[in-house]
């Protein structure tokens, strides 16, 4: 016998389930005891407000001989525990929990709420794993909304800043643009706004640079992608209008809430100009990129288009 | 020249004398023993000379030239950026645009040596 404390709450005590001997309950321990990595003593301490993951306390030590286990242990998401299969064992334990029995649950907690709560760990556990998120279109823009086919809301993807990925091999560190950056997909081309689709950039100016990434298959922000077309970044597109230096560049928003971006064959960073973290593309020191251009949506079928 | 974010960089063949010329300068040049950062930002960085065929590469930057032979990266301080002004007007005449480019580049760093003027 266990109980399995689910890690979510900030002021009220967290929800906790009493979990019976079954077989279930053994096969969940033995993969457990076989897979250490995504066990913790305790929670992580990068850990912050939301979901974070279970507390394991196991009440007799038959379990924990048997299984080779601490008496209480943590089961933080795959977010903070970075094991690829950590959100497979949360979703174990919430099969668990459904089967269990709340434990001290307080008087005003009703039987329906304990199954609102299972299913929010699940969407929680379902949003965490594809790195889906709603992008609202502000409320100032939304009266304009009836002048332009434009959603409210549209679902993104932000994945997490892995710089690694593009800066750690001298081939794509060098033949990897912004463009790339942004897309997320590596072409070892450089790859520019609209050659892919044929429709490549004639200019280097707001308008033609946009209409080159459109052509690849970029959406406008607020104009949705469906879920087949994940993963669907939220991008921002600059440009230098010279005179003499003339060129554009990409941002790419991740999921810790800021930007990264990749200027031409150099590292991949999430700082500006003045060596600051890019939380608003749109103000931070851009160099010779003056001119913002706007949002975009990348999507799954684009980035497969770049060249 | 490394200078683009999305556009290849601009790049050019160097006269065989002025590339001699070069070497000849940096192995007079004094070497810097600190560890220095190449520049990362948007914007112009500096200049990469590469020999066709060689995986060997010298950059020029900010005052210093990195010389990366045989995996081995040495740094020299290259005062009041001559070198890096004598290879950027070996690209002037190579194109318009790039001639405008290189200019726009070389008042910058002429700029950069004036003594910030006083308000009072």
């Amino acid at each position: 016998m266990l109980i399995i404390t689910a890690d979510l709450f900030s002021g009220r005590p967290n929800p906790q389930w009493l979990i019976e001997d079954s077989p279930e309950l053994r096969a969940t321990l033995g993969l457990l005891s076989s897979e250490r990595n995504v066990i913790f003593s305790e929670t992580p301490s990068e850990a912050g407000l939301g979901f974070r993951g279970f507390k394991i306390e196991l009440l007799d030590d038959h379990l924990a001989y048997q299984f080779d286990l601490n008496s209480s242990f943590y089961i933080p998401l795959e977010h903070l525990s970075k094991h690829w299969r950590s959100n497979e064992f949360a979703e174990r334990l919430i099969a668990l929990m459904r089967q269990g029995k709340r434990y001290e649950a307080q008087d005003f907690e009703k039987k329906e709420d304990e199954e609102a709560l299972l299913k929010y760990l699940i969407e929680q556990l379902s949003l965490a794993s594809t790195g889906s998120f709603q992008d609202h279109l502000p409320e100032e823009q939304k009266a304009e909304k009836i002048l332009e086919p434009l959603s409210h809301v549209c679902w993104i993807e932000l994945w997490p800043f892995n710089p690694g990925f593009w800066n750690n091999d001298q081939n794509t560190l060098r033949n990897n643009n912004c463009y790339n950056y942004a897309s997320n997909w590596r072409t070892n081309t450089f790859a520019q706004p609209g050659r892919g689709s044929g429709h490549m950039y004639s200019a280097v100016t707001c308008p033609a640079v946009s209409s080159g990434a459109l052509s690849d298959g970029m959406h406008h922000r607020y104009d949705c992608f469906p879920d087949n077309e994940k993963p669907r970044f939220l991008v921002a597109m600059v440009v230098a209008p010279g005179p003499g230096f003339v060129d554009y560049h990409w941002y790419r928003k991740h999921k810790e809430g800021f930007w990264g971006h990749k200027p031409g064959g150099t590292q991949a960073r999430n700082v500006d100009n003045s060596g600051n973290v890019i939380f608003d593309p749109q103000t931070c020191n851009r160099g010779p990129y003056t001119q913002f251009c706007g949002y975009f949506y990348g999507c799954n079928s684009q980035r497969h288009r770049i060249r | 020249m490394d200078i683009y974010s999305g556009q290849p960089n601009p790049r050019w063949k160097l006269d065989k004398k002025v590339f001699q010329d070069m070497l000849e300068e940096i192995s007079h040049l004094a070497t810097e023993n600190k560890l220095i950062p190449r520049p990362n930002q948007l914007g112009y960085r500096g200049l990469r000379v590469v020999m066709v065929g060689e995986h060997e590469e010298i950059y020029i930057c900010g005052g210093y030239v990195f010389l990366c032979y045989k995996g081995l990266e040495t740094i020299f301080i290259d005062g009041g950026q001559q070198i890096e002004r004598k290879l950027l007007k070996s690209g002037i005449g190579m194109s318009d645009q790039l001639s405008a480019l290189i200019s726009q580049i070389l008042q910058s760093l002429d700029d950069a040596r004036l003594p910030a003027k006083s308000n009072s």
